[in-house]
């Protein structure tokens, strides 16, 4: 019933939509500067059906919800919704959206250009809730530059609720716009702890967005147009290259600059490249076409270019009389020219290494940016994007994001300290706790012990940072609140609103000095920053098995990912063969029978996989054979002394976190790793042969999976979880896992300095242990020893 | 160059180690460093392994105390914007630095101890002369004809010693004064003491005035004597024949000597041992001191004057003009300004005195307090660190000594610090508790460790900080009066001589029993805490815990200032010794088992006595130590058993005149050998895990005991009986 009501909703709107657009003035392509001269328009072209969808199959059947598929039977409907989807511009830019628990919130920032933000806007909102979702007590909140734009009762658990909103003029303005969701929830009628678990809210991002009023105007420069980007109906950003060279090297250079910078300008968290050599594929929101070659090559494909494209490099906006979409031009006469008009693309997002970055962009999904610690920084909670908050709940959960660099060397060691500005009510119970988790790990905890209520004011908590790592972290803060009254639980008690405990930001987050050194393999450094390539001024080599749609796809988008993370594009140098990489910094990119042994050898992956993985797939790895075995352990009843030991070991371990493993001397030789069949995609990291250089391999049994593969590993949700010197993807079942690296080496990243190497070792003796013993002891007789000849060489002596 | 070498190797090592123990490691790195560190030093110190071994264990020891100063400084320090937290916090951080420091300077004191100088009775080829200095001011006539009669005896050319007897008692000062009866007294005493001098041929100086107390008298000594060396012996210091044997031959040996300290023996117990009974098999508090630290400090060349049982060499004291007198402990003061005018000092490790020490716990504390408060004094108008002439370890040295006094404080801190999470729920000292386990139980272990390992045959564990408890109580207030008014305290003879026929509570017991009560009422809350607060019972049983080390601490202080009534009024010691027993006439074989500065016990043979016989006159004949003539000696039969052919008897001296002193100290004095002997016999070490095991059981019996003569004393108080208070 709801979801019909919804369909008629839409499909007014959608009338609404074509109605204005039919009534306004087709707006003329904004010509500035160097831009070429209007292209005559194109002849109206009817393609065939493409062999393949240019996303996956799943991504492509959510916009169909909303708007009637294009069909190729009736090209007038089809521009028509197409019209439509162009006006929108998709808030989440991701494929899902929960709040989940009593408070949550997110924010980040969407790009408008000047048209949009002048354009009168709606704001398209559906949402479905919990059933336990007390709806008198909950409330979701929308702001767009901290203006309120929706306030409503969370009151859908039927199903999908949509409502459409106007945002009020002058709320938007160009650049970045601010979006924040807050959801308040309360339980109908638990009062516990693990009730609040229960509670959450789905945004449905395919149906959340603005729209604008009116033909979207084109954007008035190439930077503005990849800058408002966005994403699609599943928070996806897809560049789609027309390049009819594609399948040579030649152009690769260009073409994988060229989508590192697109990638740095949009910024947007899930981005993925595709290369066409005909025709691009459907464009929409979140959707963008470049079309890239020489006069020759592009002439076959896209008849209309200017005329000036012979003599000089374009670099422009035209309209794509395919599919009549804005998309980028650039063509020359030679692919020397082709390259000097990207260079005015991307050039400006090019940083030199040794300029340091004080944020990680990551705004367009967590507002604001991270700021990039690196030691010694003090950062109030207001700095970090959180609010004052007073909460009348029980479970009140925050977070911010940091960010640590490449060469992040603390996670034995390191402690860092929070000051908090908290209260508590004084109905309270004594046992209720503030509890601190790093990227979900817990990290400390601050018992609550008074009877009476009580303010702290900056109160250090010193947490570890052993769940830290290079890149992003997320520092979340949970208050588990305990009462008298939830204990009693009366009807309704849920839903008061006097606050038991609140948080302030004037709270501190303190980063110590940390120690700073790179590793290689550390696949999370590669995630992080994309060390050690993003430090390099020398180009890194680039290997390819081939230089077809799927590899470079792969490669653009793993590449633009690097770039993203590093902060400036990378530069690449395609080299031919493996041979002439030497020892230097490189990326293999291809089919896993196509890399070369020795490559395969130095990432730790039995040269054998190459074929065994490709037919059939090594037996599929059995992860929790460990976990087996140990609960096995403790089923089987051993005698008495080993029962003590055993049950000492588990009490180390669950007290200290010691284990006999921690206890060892020498680290563990690398295993050799064998892809199971589930596997689909590798990502691995080793050293060179002579140990200089880091490589880095992508590797899948086909270019098909390489390239899915790649697309999926570089979803920010998915990015997050690459570490080790191994990360794996099971196309199947979505799954990415690593394996941790036991022997690397060290790469100096800071100069030299006494405090810097202090901090290393203590890291790393915290990481083997008994060195550190040893040590102990070994300096304590030798002290002994010199002090009984110092003694003896002074003062009387018989 | 050797030295230079060696000073550069460890001064590398100590950068290394210090290097490394400053490292920000993480939890588990310290719980495994702990382990296996306090691993090896429980190896070490079980398997007994001496020399470098026993360099290398300290220096295990000091690593894991350094990690805890380390984390202890960075890591658990309340935050400064809790004033209420952080200024407790700061204070309980300062008492354990303070002690951390005690613990580096008697580690540098004690780490190689001088071995014991062989003996140099037969080495003596020439004799310098000596005066015998006995001041006195109080003392009662028998002790001091015991003295002098003992110092006369000692083996040296007769006309090469001369002893005198240095009386402050009988000045024209105190003859003359407005009171008539001091007046009195001191005119007889004056009297009596001349006509003893005369009979021992003991030279008798007073003096007009009594300025600068002892050290006054001992340079109106020197102003009017003129041997080589001063011999100083206190008034109840009796010393052994082979004194000046063992001591003079080193003044040839250095020209640049001033000083040759003996240890203090004494025969009766302290009022803790006393109280306690763990006189005859527990070493005494001064065995530490005399047994170890003076030997320690004698390698630094540091060994100071401890005010008797010393030689000192005039040539030295006229450079600064005798005996200092600034402070009231003029000894170590004296000792300081000859070290630091380039003398030297030598300590020879063989009790050669034989003294008494105070009986009651009142003055116990009287005579602390003078310690205390003298080396305060030092402390403020000698200031040894920055003092010129002293050599670097001198200086060190002399810190220790006189910093050590400032024990009340961080004792105080201690004994209260966990009241303050116990009754306020303050935090002081923030640390989880696995942090407690890998540091703080780490830090303790080595601590009692070390201490076991150094001095475990002198000091049985706890006892330090027994006889520290029962101390701060009252020198708090000493050390802070004085440091108030560093000008104001005066020099006190303390009363050494006193007894306890009945048991009762010490006249200044009540604060010790105020205190038990807090910390037993802060048990309670302890034990009340952990049921209603379950979830932080961790930091409750860890504070809980230490509060009840404190409560054992002052419960076994119960029984220290729970006197015992003592029938005897002096100690018997143990000696084999034949005589002959003479009555009416006869001589029988006899020998005697042991003798007090009152009596002895002979063991009668071939001659049947009776109760009869009690109360009969009688004497014995022995042969004297310095030989000669045999000595006779005058009795009274006071007691009568017999046992098998034998007669054990219990005679009482009956001396006819000074000379006979002469005898008595022969039987008690004479020979230094037994002190040796005696003290050997108590040095044993019980262990770290049995001495403490014995510890807590005593504590349990003392406070019962200690809370029986309470009740006892209330009772008697009620029943208008005189109850605590009443000396005698």
């Amino acid at each position: 019933m709801n979801r019909s009501l919804a369909c008629l909703a839409l499909a007014l709107t959608a009338l609404l939509a074509v109605v204005r657009i039919s009534d306004a003035q087709p707006a003329p392509f904004d010509m500035s500067g160097e831009r070429p001269p209007e292209p005559p328009a194109p002849p109206p072209l009817v393609f065939p059906d493409l062999s393949r969808p240019p996303v996956p199959q799943d991504r492509t059947s959510a916009p169909q919800r909303h708007a009637p598929a294009p069909s190729d039977a009736t090209p007038r409907p089809a521009a028509d919704a197409r019209e439509q989807d162009r006006s929108r511009r998709y808030l989440v830019p991701a494929s899902d959206l929960a709040l989940a628990g009593e408070y949550d919130r997110r924010s980040w920032s969407i790009y408008l250009t000047e048209e949009q933000a002048a354009s009168p806007a709606k704001l398209n909102l559906q949402y479905q809730n919990a059933i336990v979702v007390a709806p008198e007590a909950s409330l979701l909140t929308v702001s767009i530059n901290e203006r309120e734009i929706v306030r409503q009762r969370i009151s859908s658990p039927n199903g999908p609720n949509g409502l459409v909103v106007d945002v009020p003029p002058n709320v938007l303005h160009p650049g970045g716009n601010l979006v924040e969701f807050r959801a308040t929830q309360r339980h109908r009628t638990d009062c516990d702890i693990r009730s609040t678990y229960d509670l959450w809210t789905n945004v449905d991002p395919s149906q959340t967005f603005l729209e604008f009023a009116g033909i979207p105007t084109p954007a008035p420069s190439v930077t503005e147009a990849v800058r408002a980007v966005g994403g699609d109906a599943n928070g996806n950003t897809e560049f789609q290259f027309l390049v009819p060279a594609a399948g040579q090297a030649g152009p690769t250079k260009s073409l994988l600059r060229l989508a590192q910078g697109l990638s740095l300008l949009s910024g947007m968290p899930n981005q993925l490249f595709s290369f066409h050599s005909d025709r691009l594929g459907a464009l929409g929101p979140g959707k963008f076409g470049v079309i890239i070659g020489t006069v020759a090559e592009l002439q076959p494909v896209f008849p209309a270019l200017p005329p000036s494209a012979g003599s000089a490099a374009i670099a422009a906006l035209v309209k794509d009389p395919n599919s009549d979409e804005q998309v980028l031009l650039l063509t020359g006469p030679s692919w020397n020219a082709i390259g000097a008009a990207v260079e005015t693309i991307v050039a400006p997002t090019d940083r030199l290494p040794e300029i340091r970055r004080d944020v990680i962009a990551t705004q367009r999904w967590a507002a604001p940016d991270a700021p990039l610690l690196f030691g010694g920084e003090k950062l109030s909670f207001s700095q970090l994007g959180l609010k004052t908050t007073e909460f009348s709940g029980r479970r009140f959960r925050t977070s911010f994001t940091i960010a640590v660099p490449s060469d992040f060397y603390a996670s034995a060691y390191g402690e860092a300290s929070l000051l908090i500005d908290a209260a508590f009510a004084a109905n309270v119970r004594p046992g209720s706790h503030l509890d601190v988790y790093v990227n979900g790990n817990v990290a400390t905890n601050l018992p609550i012990t008074s009877d009476n209520g009580g303010l702290f004011r900056h109160l250090p908590i010193r947490m570890t940072l052993r769940h830290f790592k290079p890149g992003l972290n997320t520092v979340s803060l949970e208050a588990i609140l305990l009462t008298d009254e939830d204990d009693a639980c009366i009807p309704g008690s849920t839903a008061s609103t006097e606050p038991r405990f609140a948080l302030f930001d004037s709270s501190e987050f303190n980063m110590p000095r940390f120690a700073r050194i790179g590793r290689n393999p550390n696949l999370e450094a590669l995630s992080g920053a994309a060390f050690p390539y993003s430090r390099r001024t020398d180009p890194i080599m680039l290997w390819m098995d081939r230089f077809d749609a799927n590899t470079l796809a792969a490669t653009s988008t793993f590449l633009s990912r690097l770039a993203f993370v590093g902060g400036h594009p990378i530069a690449v140098e395609p080299v031919a063969s493996a041979g002439a990489i030497g020892n230097r910094d490189a990326l293999f990119a291809g089919s896993i029978s196509q890399i070369p042994s020795t490559v395969l050898s130095q990432v730790n992956i039995a040269p054998e996989s190459v074929a065994t993985w490709r037919v059939a797939g090594a037996p599929v790895r059995n992860e929790d054979t460990m976990a087996t075995f140990e609960k096995w352990r403790t089923q089987v009843r051993g005698s008495i002394w080993r029962d003590q030991i055993a049950r000492f070991q588990e009490w180390l371990n669950r007290n200290f976190n010691i284990s006999l493993s921690s206890l060892q001397l020498l680290p563990q030789p690398e295993q050799i790793f064998r892809p199971s069949s589930n596997d689909t995609f590798i990502l691995a990291q080793g050293q060179s042969t002579d140990g200089n250089g880091s490589w880095t391999v992508i590797s899948a049994r086909n270019p098909e999976e390489l390239r899915e593969g790649t697309e999926a590993l570089s979803r920010q949700q998915n990015w997050q979880q690459v570490a080790g010197r191994i990360t794996t993807y099971e196309g199947k079942t979505q799954k990415v896992a690593s394996l941790t690296a036991s022997r690397f080496t060290f790469l100096q990243t800071v100069s030299p300095s006494l405090g810097n190497y202090r901090l290393i070792a203590a890291n790393w003796l915290s990481n083997n242990i008994l060195f550190y013993s040893l040590a102990l002891v070994a300096l304590a007789v030798l002290l002994g020893l010199s002090t009984a000849a110092l003694l003896s060489s002074f003062g009387r002596n018989r | 160059m050797r030295k230079v070498q060696s000073i550069i190797l460890w001064a590398v090592i100590t950068v290394c180690v210090i290097g490394l123990i400053t490292l920000p490691v993480n939890l588990q790195t310290q719980l495994i460093a702990s382990t296996t560190v306090v691993s090896l030093m429980a190896i070490i110190k079980i398997l007994k392994a001496g020399g470098v071994w026993r360099l290398i264990a300290l220096a295990f020891g000091t690593a894991i105390v350094l990690r805890y100063v380390y984390w202890r400084t960075t890591e658990t320090l309340p935050p400064v914007n809790q004033p209420e937290n952080f200024i407790p916090g700061l204070l309980l951080y300062l008492a354990e630095m303070y002690s951390v420091m005690m613990l580096a300077l008697s580690l540098f004191i004690v780490a190689m101890p001088m071995a014991s100088r062989p003996s140099r009775v037969t080495a003596r080829k020439l004799y310098p002369s000596v005066d015998v200095f006995v001041p006195s001011y109080n003392e009662d006539v028998t002790l001091l004809t015991n003295t002098l009669a003992a110092a006369k005896a000692m083996d040296y050319p007769a006309d090469k010693l001369t002893v005198w007897l240095l009386d402050d008692g009988g000045t024209l000062q105190k003859q003359n004064s407005p009171d008539v009866r001091e007046a009195e007294a001191a005119i007889a005493r004056n009297q009596i003491l001349s006509t003893l001098c005369d009979k021992l041929e003991v030279n008798y100086l007073t003096r007009a005035h009594n300025q600068h107390a002892k050290a006054g008298n001992l340079n109106n000594g020197l102003k009017h004597s003129k041997g080589e060396l001063v011999a100083v012996f206190d008034a109840d210091h009796a010393p052994a024949r082979d004194f000046l044997l063992e001591t003079v031959g080193y003044f040839a040996d250095d020209p640049k000597l001033f000083l040759v300290q003996t240890p203090h023996f004494f025969i009766n117990p302290d009022p803790l041992e006393r109280n306690l009974r763990t006189f005859d098999w527990m070493p005494s508090e001064n065995e530490m001191f005399y047994g170890i630290i003076q030997r320690g400090l004698d390698k630094w060349n540091a060994a100071f004057f401890c005010g008797s049982a010393a030689v000192l060499s005039r040539r030295a004291l006229e450079t600064t003009e005798g005996f200092s007198g600034i402070s009231i402990t003029e000894d170590c003061e004296t000792a300081l300004a000859l070290h630091s005018a380039g003398w030297n000092s030598v300590y020879v490790d063989k009790p050669l005195i034989a003294g008494l020490q105070p009986a009651t716990f009142a003055s116990f504390i009287g005579q602390r307090s003078r310690w205390a408060q003298g080396m305060m004094q030092i402390l403020r108008f000698r200031f040894p660190l920055l003092k010129r002439g002293l050599s670097f370890p001198q200086r060190l040295c002399y810190m220790s000594s006189t910093l050590f006094w400032l024990f009340p404080f961080p004792r105080t801190i201690f004994l209260f610090a966990p009241l303050f999470y116990l009754l306020l729920d303050l935090q002081i000292f923030t640390a989880s508790g696995g942090e407690f386990l890998a540091y703080t139980l780490a830090y303790m272990l080595v601590n009692l460790m070390m201490q076991n390992y150094l001095y475990g045959s002198f000091r049985w564990p706890w006892i330090s900080e027994l006889y520290e408890y029962v101390q701060t109580v009252h020198l708090l207030p000493a050390v802070i009066s004085v440091m108030v008014n560093p000008r104001k305290p005066t020099f006190k003879v303390t009363a050494k001589d006193e007894s306890v026929a009945v048991s009762r509570l010490s006249e200044i017991s009540r604060p010790f029993f105020v205190i038990f009560a807090a910390l037993a009422i802060a048990l309670g809350i302890t034990v009340y805490r952990v049921y209603t607060e379950p979830y932080k019972a961790d930091v409750t049983l860890v504070v809980g815990g230490w509060n009840l080390l404190n409560l054992i601490l002052a419960g076994c202080a119960l029984g220290v200032v729970s006197e015992r009534g003592e029938p005897s009024s002096s100690r018997r010691v143990k000696v084999r010794r034949r005589c002959e027993f003479g009555m009416g006439g006869t001589w029988h074989p006899a020998s005697i088992e042991d003798v007090s500065v009152g009596g002895t016990r002979l063991q009668v043979f071939n001659r049947a006595l009776s109760q009869s016989d009690l109360s009969a006159e009688a004497a014995i004949r022995f042969q004297p130590h310095g030989g000669g003539e045999p000595a006779m000696l005058p009795l009274v039969i006071r007691r009568v058993e017999p046992s098998g052919d034998a007669t054990m008897l219990g005679c009482q001296y009956q001396p006819k005149g000074p000379l006979d002193h002469r005898w008595i100290a022969d039987l008690i004095f004479a020979n230094s050998a037994q002190w040796a002997e005696f003290q050997q016999s108590r040095r044993r070490n019980p262990g770290l895990l049995r001495g403490t095991i014995w510890f807590l059981g005593l504590s349990i019996y003392q406070t019962h005991r200690g809370l029986l003569y309470f009740l006892l004393g209330i009772t008697r108080r009620r029943d208008g009986k005189p109850g605590g208070g009443n000396s005698q």
